[in-house]
């Protein structure tokens, strides 16, 4: 069994007894995935106050809903990081942030976990890494202002200052050669 | 976005990924969600666009968050005890457990009673672009399903009724729109190339509904059918 299973199993076990409304777990589960959680969180948000809201929204959401997580349909940190996502937009969405930055980093110098806790936490091969690291600057731009920074097309054309016809096809070759890189591992 | 041919696997994925990603106006994502409610191709791609897509979250370096924020969930999230849960559902009372019981997480969760594979639909939307009905045909069974899911408040005595526009004929009526619930249409098997073809309108109309096709009220939305299943043929 890999690392990357062991821990899937672990969450979904979480996942299940939290269902059952064992609070124990509930704490297990933000020990293993609120590192994650919270980086996911802040780099939509860019607000360290805001960003700990979100995380503290969506714990409590996961805690009510655990029981209409489906093992089946999603493995246990990509449910979580959407429900994380779909806080975080929603909040963005609320009192909208213009600028684009990627200086969040200056917000987690303080306390980030240390290496062996990151490399526990991290799941992902270095192969999927490749996938994006492969992709185009402008593709992997521009999947990343809609994914993190909910901006639509138009408004990356604006913020970009392209074309929204070069914008619309950055997106669609990105997401096509990203799924063909993604698929062939 | 009417050139959408959501039957085409390449177009639904790309569609898919867009939904995943957020880049679907309001009409787009209606109509999108209407799909993703009853096709499983639909769910799977989106379910694929969700976990391709969990790279990016996952090629974020991890972050403490300060103790505090556990405080606070664990305050929210602690199972009350017997007595304070005791007062808390003899102060709610019976309507407010009902609201209570209906809140459910929304996504990955298929709808219970949706009819099964269907061929055609069309998402109904009020002001705001909020879901007032779905409509959907099934030429294997013949049928069409019209679901209310939230529909405006009307005038008293006024209701929807639903147009068939077939070209040079008179409208067809598919009945007034439901209140509530599942309401199923059986369509005669000669009609199932003009519901594939017709584009479909909704009329404002007395408690009775209009009396034929060409006296009816007025038009309050229209709209085209999408695709499902590609595989059905007529």
């Amino acid at each position: 069994m890999s690392a990357e299973t062991g821990r899937d199993l672990e969450l979904e076990r979480c996942l299940r007894e939290c269902a059952q409304e064992q609070h124990r777990s509930l704490q297990k589960l933000y020990s293993l995935t609120s590192a994650n959680l919270f980086a996911v969180s802040l780099r939509i948000l860019k607000d360290r106050g805001q960003a700990e809201d979100c995380l503290q929204n969506a714990y409590i959401k996961i805690w009510k809903h655990a029981g209409g997580y489906d093992v089946q349909k999603a493995k246990p940190m990509t449910w979580m990081n959407t429900i994380v996502r779909n806080q975080a937009l929603d909040m963005l969405r609320r009192k909208r942030v213009n600028e684009v930055s990627d200086e969040v980093l200056q917000y987690v110098a303080d306390d980030s976990p240390s290496h062996e806790e990151q490399l526990v936490l991290s799941r992902s091969s270095d192969s999927m890494h490749r996938c994006l690291a492969g992709l185009p600057d402008n593709h992997r731009l521009c999947i990343e202002l809609a994914y993190f920074d909910g901006l639509t097309h138009q408004e990356m054309a604006d913020q970009l200052q392209y074309p929204l016809g070069s914008v619309k096809t950055w997106v669609r070759r990105g997401l096509v050669r990203l799924k063909e890189c993604l698929s062939g591992i | 976005m009417s050139e959408w041919n959501l039957s085409d696997p390449d177009q639904r994925s790309q569609a898919a990924a867009d939904y995943v990603l957020g880049l679907l106006d309001k009409t787009e994502k209606a109509r999108f969600e209407a799909l993703l409610a009853m096709s499983h191709d639909a769910q799977q791609d989106v379910q694929h666009w969700q976990d391709h897509l969990d790279i990016l979250n996952d090629q974020l370096e991890p972050v403490k968050p300060p103790a505090r924020v556990w405080k606070k969930i664990s305050e929210a999230t602690k199972p009350a005890s017997f007595w304070s849960n005791l007062r808390f559902w003899q102060g709610l009372g019976a309507s407010g457990f009902a609201a209570a019981m209906v809140l459910a997480v929304t996504f990955w969760i298929t709808p219970p009673g949706t009819p099964g594979a269907m061929d055609y639909v069309y998402v109904v939307q009020g002001e705001g672009s909020q879901t007032e009905w779905i409509v959907n045909a099934s030429l294997e069974k013949n049928m069409v399903y019209v679901e209310a899911v939230k529909p405006d408040e009307l005038p008293e005595g006024k209701v929807c009724e639903l147009w068939l526009m077939v070209a040079g004929r008179e409208p067809v009526s598919l009945g007034l729109l439901p209140k509530q619930g599942i309401h199923r249409i059986p369509i005669d098997p000669e009609w199932r190339e003009a519901v594939e073809n017709s584009p479909l309108v909704i009329t404002l109309e007395g408690m009775q509904g209009a009396p034929n096709g060409y006296d009816m009220g007025p038009v309050i939305t229209k709209g085209q059918w999408t695709p499902i299943n590609k595989h059905n043929s007529i």
